[in-house]
């Protein structure tokens, strides 16, 4: 009895190794391992045959048994290797993937360029400690212009074509109307930006009756015109480049005294002056007005000019974004063509 | 305005190239705008003189002409109507360049010979527009180059003046400041009185003395008008201005060289021996210099004789007092008017000149007598006049202003120790003396002309400038504490939140004009009676503040699918208007087309309202927390059966907060703006958002236990939503579940007709331990019963 069964665990490796040869396939792989090591299979067979053995013959066969087994699965295990390395050689000799076909699309999209160009503005002057402000675009007379100093029958209110409302209110035309809300509230030190969207009634190539300014404003004891070119400096050198130059050219406005236009040396030909159309040849351009807040607009917020002295700026973010971006026409800011917004 | 540089060099003496100048100028705060030079490319453009004229054989409009030039007679071939035989012109010969690039060769015009051409004054960049040939007048010596003997070489400078600075809108002007800036002595010409030989005279009745200062006036008799002489013509042309005659010319002169506006009436059109300043009556008439009859209202000033209005004070003269070649008798105006009744007057009858831009921005009131007196002078050079009235005046001489600096001042506004002695040649230069007072400030004396010179900050703008701001130095503060504030507002994290979830997304911004026309507004069932209108729009287009974005936003996906884009996902973030002065944030968005971008591998799949909405869920939802639910809604313009308001809660039971609306644009919509793909909108007002922030979000320990998945597949009546199962699930899916989402959505056989089947994927799990199949099964369980009793709900075969 136990040299029979012990016969019978010998053959099984060759029957097995029989069985593997003409195995074609996974499957045929399964039932080859179903016959040796099923439940029924031919190793149970001998294993249920182990009980009829006396208690000293039991464990030699079983030893055997074992040592059978394993060899018995991990020959079934490489085969099934064997098989399966087989079909994914195959499966990789046959793969014809062309890395050159186009690639699944993404698409990303952006802010408006305006607006990118606006919180980067925003950005810079928040580096340099000031806070963003906002305030109504809907005015009254009294904050858009009499409390900058531009009282009626003013010249100046030539120059800002003003749109009213029927009742009797306007359309800011410059974001400075903040700068005098913060000022009636808040006791300096005073440093905000106050970007927005600012109206004028004027539609040509160069004129948007919309558009966008960044106001600024700086009051505290002994603020005084140096600080005001060293902050623009900073800006102009940071937003354009440090290789700009600028210069600061005198000016008028009602709400500064002394006033100021900033000139940055021209970004598309870098002051060689020739031939640009941008700044035509005269190697600047004008980007912002500035100056130190004139005595009367403290004394309408009610603020000391004999103790506070402070700074105001005001820039056409367009202005900023077509130098920037090289856009040459204000009007594609509000065409909104996807062809358009997607550049940038 | 327009300067001569010829004409400024005779009151300062700099020889600077132009382009030097004018950035001088520029940074002393007197911008140039444009610079031309005159006279280039005349070179070989002589006086000539026409000998005969004959027509062209073979047409009628030319005529052919020999021309004298010195020694020379040339054929030339002309087309102005004004040639005539002994006509002095000007010749541009063989191989000159004109200015406007024309160049001169000689040809044969329909068959005769030209050796040259009879030059206008536009083609030689003399005036903008010319009509025929320039006639020159015959005391022009001959055969000379035309360049030589008008000295016809000048630079023009385009001076964009400062409103502050009307003292500027003047030769003189510019000359004081050109004479600053180059640190050069300016001493104003002294314009001596002109004695009268006559008592020929009017009264003055100034019934307007707080408008009109000073006025002075003066009769001259006997006048020959006629043409200025040439080299007149040529400047005020330079600068502009059209010669007229003489009188006329000579008052644009002296305006344009001192800044005085001035007048001349035919003194015989005048009635009465008095010249009135007063008040139009209401609806009283006259007829301006322009020919334009003007309807006068009580505000405005008039120049007057005892029965009617002669000019517009300030403003424009009359066209019946005007000067005409047949005048022979003259009243001459040098007047001060106050700059606020004259800017109404020309504004409100859109009435700007020369004389009114100058009085509205301040004119010297001491030049009203001397510049008078020069105007008596150069008349009688030019008209040979006969009898000269005595000057009559009205008003006093203007007192000079004194102002006080403290050097201190300076330092304060300027971060600069400076002296105004430092800078006393400019200071000077500019007419102001000043002088070290007894308590250690400047006192300075401000000239007539100055009237923007006020306060002590007008004179540190003047050091400033003078000194040059180029040369004030940078200086740069240290942050303290106190102006730290780096927090950002709620508007500004909002604003950047939800561009980054549009970005993430791929939508684009766009941005739209905030006023629209009342049509739009209407089109999509917006009252645009409760908004606000503008009272002056550029256009109907643009005449409403828009009370709404989804309306433009729609334009903008019409117009970008028309351009052929079929993938449209696009979004605006700005204020909208009621109709008083609310403004609000407002989010709108659009979307259409194919869910991804076309690639050879997928089958487009179209994007509709359920895109939308998910997306726009999520950005709510992350940034307010709480709960969403759908309203009914009836607009319109949407799909009747895809649209809903948006209603918000911080959790079950709490208020609800209306946030705005979602939907699907009407099938007729589609086909109306000849869309194939279905569109959907929405617009949040962002109002609330603004307010609430969901609180601060805090870290949740990951588990580290499994989670147990079951799907559970329910049939339900085709009427119940599928929001009302959701509730159930919130409510009775028990703690362990943790999460759920709809896998499917089935109607059709082998359901019932009415019915639907849904299925959903739920996620168990605990923190704590694993679970056992028994307890998920228990809640899978009891939540059924609970979809039920609730839903009537039946668990699918």
């Amino acid at each position: 009895m136990k040299e029979s069964l012990l016969q019978a665990l010998d053959g099984l490796e060759t029957q097995l190794e029989e069985a593997l040869a003409q195995a074609q396939s996974e499957s045929d792989l399964l039932q080859i391992k179903g016959r040796f090591l099923g439940k029924k299979g031919e190793l149970a067979q001998v294993l249920s045959a182990m009980g009829r053995l006396s208690a000293e013959e039991r464990p030699q066969v079983g030893v055997k048994a074992n040592q059978v087994k394993e060899a018995l699965c991990s020959r079934l295990q490489s085969s099934l290797q064997g098989f399966q390395q087989k079909v994914l050689d195959q499966a990789l000799a046959s793969d014809h993937f062309d890395i050159t076909l186009p690639g699944v699309p993404v698409e990303f999209s952006s802010m408006h360029p305006l607006i990118q160009v606006l919180e980067e503005i925003n950005t810079l002057f928040r580096r340099l400690g000031f806070e963003v402000r906002y305030g109504p675009e809907i005015e009254d007379e009294y904050h858009n212009f009499e409390a900058l100093n531009i009282p009626e029958d003013h010249p100046a209110r030539d120059e800002q074509d003003t749109f009213y409302l029927k009742t009797g209110r306007l359309l800011r035309t410059h974001t400075s109307t903040v700068q005098i809300r913060v000022m009636e509230t808040e006791k300096p030190p005073i440093k905000m930006i106050a970007p927005g969207t600012v109206y004028r009634s004027d539609h040509d190539l160069t004129h948007s009756p919309m558009f966008h300014q960044v106001e600024g404003l700086w009051v505290d004891r002994g603020i005084h015109f140096g600080h005001l070119k060293g902050v623009l400096k900073l800006f102009v050198k940071s937003f354009f480049g440090s290789e700009t130059n600028l210069r600061f050219r005198a000016s008028y406005f009602p709400f500064t005294e002394p006033s100021a236009e900033l000139d940055v040396s021209c970004v598309f030909c870098h002051a060689k002056k020739s031939a640009c159309p941008v700044c035509k040849d005269t190697g600047w351009l004008e980007v912002l007005g500035c100056g130190m807040v004139d005595p009367n607009v403290f004394e309408k917020v009610g603020l000391d000019p004999q103790v506070y002295s402070g700074f105001a700026f005001g820039m056409g973010v367009e202005r900023m974004a077509m130098l920037k971006l090289g856009i040459p026409d204000l009007r594609l800011f509000f065409e909104n063509d996807l062809r358009f917004l997607k550049q940038f | 305005m327009l300067i001569s540089l010829n004409w400024l060099k005779q009151f300062v003496d700099f020889d600077l190239p132009s382009d030097d100048l004018a950035e001088r100028l520029s940074l002393a705060g007197l911008e140039v705008e444009a610079s031309k030079t005159l006279g280039q490319g005349l070179d070989q453009v002589f006086t000539a003189t026409v000998l005969e004229k004959k027509s062209h054989p073979d047409a009628d409009r030319l005529s052919l002409c020999q021309v004298r030039c010195g020694q020379e007679t040339l054929s030339i071939v002309c087309g102005a109507k004004n040639v005539e035989a002994g006509a002095r012109v000007a010749l541009a010969r063989v191989g000159a360049k004109l200015p406007n690039g024309l160049k001169i060769k000689e040809s044969k015009i329909r068959g005769e010979l030209s050796q040259g051409m009879l030059a206008s004054l536009s083609e030689l960049g003399l005036e903008e527009k010319s009509e025929g040939i320039w006639i020159l007048p015959p005391s022009i010596e001959e055969g000379k180059a035309i360049i030589e003997v008008l000295a016809l070489q000048d630079e023009i400078l385009e001076v964009n003046v400062t409103p502050n600075r009307g003292d500027c809108l003047s030769i003189q002007g510019l000359a004081r400041e050109v004479a600053a800036i180059l640190s050069k002595p300016f001493s104003a010409p002294v314009f001596p009185s002109y004695p009268p030989n006559s008592s020929a005279s009017l009264e003055i009745d100034n019934q307007a003395p707080e408008i009109c200062d000073r006025y002075f006036c003066r009769v001259l008799k006997g006048v020959k008008v006629g043409p200025s002489p040439l080299e007149v013509q040529l400047k005020l042309k330079a600068c502009g201005l059209r010669p007229i005659n003489n009188v006329v010319d000579t008052t644009n002169e002296l305006m344009l060289e001192t800044g005085q506006p001035l007048h001349a009436f035919d003194l015989d059109q005048l009635e009465g021996s008095k010249v009135l300043i007063r008040f139009a009556q209401t609806g009283e008439k006259l007829k301006t210099l322009d020919g334009i009859e003007r309807q006068l209202k009580s505000q405005d000033l008039v120049i007057a004789d005892q029965t009617k209005a002669l000019a517009l004070a300030g403003i424009m003269g009359g066209e019946e007092s005007s000067v005409t070649e047949s005048t022979v008798n003259l009243l001459l105006e040098s007047a001060h008017f106050a700059p606020i009744p004259i800017r109404r007057s020309a504004k409100r009858l859109a009435l700007q000149t020369d004389s009114s831009y100058r009085f509205e921005r301040q004119v010297d009131p001491a030049a009203t007598c001397w510049v008078l007196e020069e105007l008596s002078r150069r008349l009688i050079e030019r008209a040979s006049v006969q009898e000269v009235g005595p000057v009559v005046a009205y008003g006093e001489a203007p007192q000079t202003n004194l102002l006080s600096l403290k050097e201190s001042e300076i330092e304060r506004y300027l971060g600069l120790k400076i002296s105004p002695k430092s800078l006393e040649p400019k200071l000077k230069a500019l007419g102001l003396e000043f002088s070290l007072s007894s308590t250690g400030e400047w006192q300075f004396k401000i000239p007539s002309f100055r009237s923007d010179l006020t306060r002590p900050i007008d004179l540190i703008e003047e050091i400033a400038r003078l000194y040059g701001y180029d040369k004030i130095e940078e200086a740069f503060i240290q942050l303290s504490s106190q102006d730290l504030n780096l927090k950002l507002s709620n508007l500004e994290k909002l604003q950047s939140y939800l561009r980054e979830q549009f970005k993430a997304q791929a939508y684009d911004e766009c941005l739209h004009y905030s006023f629209c026309s009342k049509k739009l507004l209407e089109a999509y069932g917006l009252t645009a009676d409760a908004s606000a209108f503008l009272s002056n729009p550029l256009s109907e287009n643009w005449e409403v503040m828009r009370p709404a974005l989804f309306p433009q936003l729609l334009g903008s996906v019409v117009q970008n699918s028309r351009r052929g884009q079929e993938r449209l996902r696009l979004y605006e973030l700005r204020s909208v208007y009621g109709p008083t002065t609310e403004e609000n944030l407002h989010l709108s968005l659009a979307l259409s087309g194919p869910r991804s971008l076309s690639h050879f591998r997928e089958k487009p799949q179209m994007t509709d309202l359920l895109d939308l909405k998910g997306f726009l869920e999520e950005i709510l939802l992350g940034w307010l927390g709480g709960l969403l639910s759908y309203g009914e809604l009836r607009l319109s313009f949407l799909h009747p059966k895809r649209q809903s308001s948006l209603i918000w809660r911080a959790h079950s039971g709490a208020p609800a907060q209306t946030l705005g609306f979602l939907g699907q644009l009407h099938p007729q919509w589609l086909l109306e703006k000849n869309i194939e793909n279905p569109v959907s909108v929405a617009e949040i007002d962002l109002a609330f958002l603004l307010g609430s922030c969901k609180s601060k979000r805090v870290f949740k320990p990951l588990s580290d236990y499994p989670q147990v998945r079951r799907d559970l597949n329910l049939v339900l009546d085709q009427k119940v939503s599928q929001s009302e199962v959701a509730q159930v699930l919130v409510k009775k899916g028990g703690s362990l579940l943790q999460s759920w989402y709809l896998k499917d959505l089935y109607r059709g056989s082998p359901l019932q007709e009415g019915q639907k089947a849904l299925t959903y994927h739920l996620t168990y799990g605990s923190d704590q331990r694993s679970l056992t199949d028994e307890e998920v099964n228990q809640a899978r369980e009891s939540l059924l019963e609970a979809l039920k009793s609730a839903c009537g709900a039946r668990l699918r075969d």
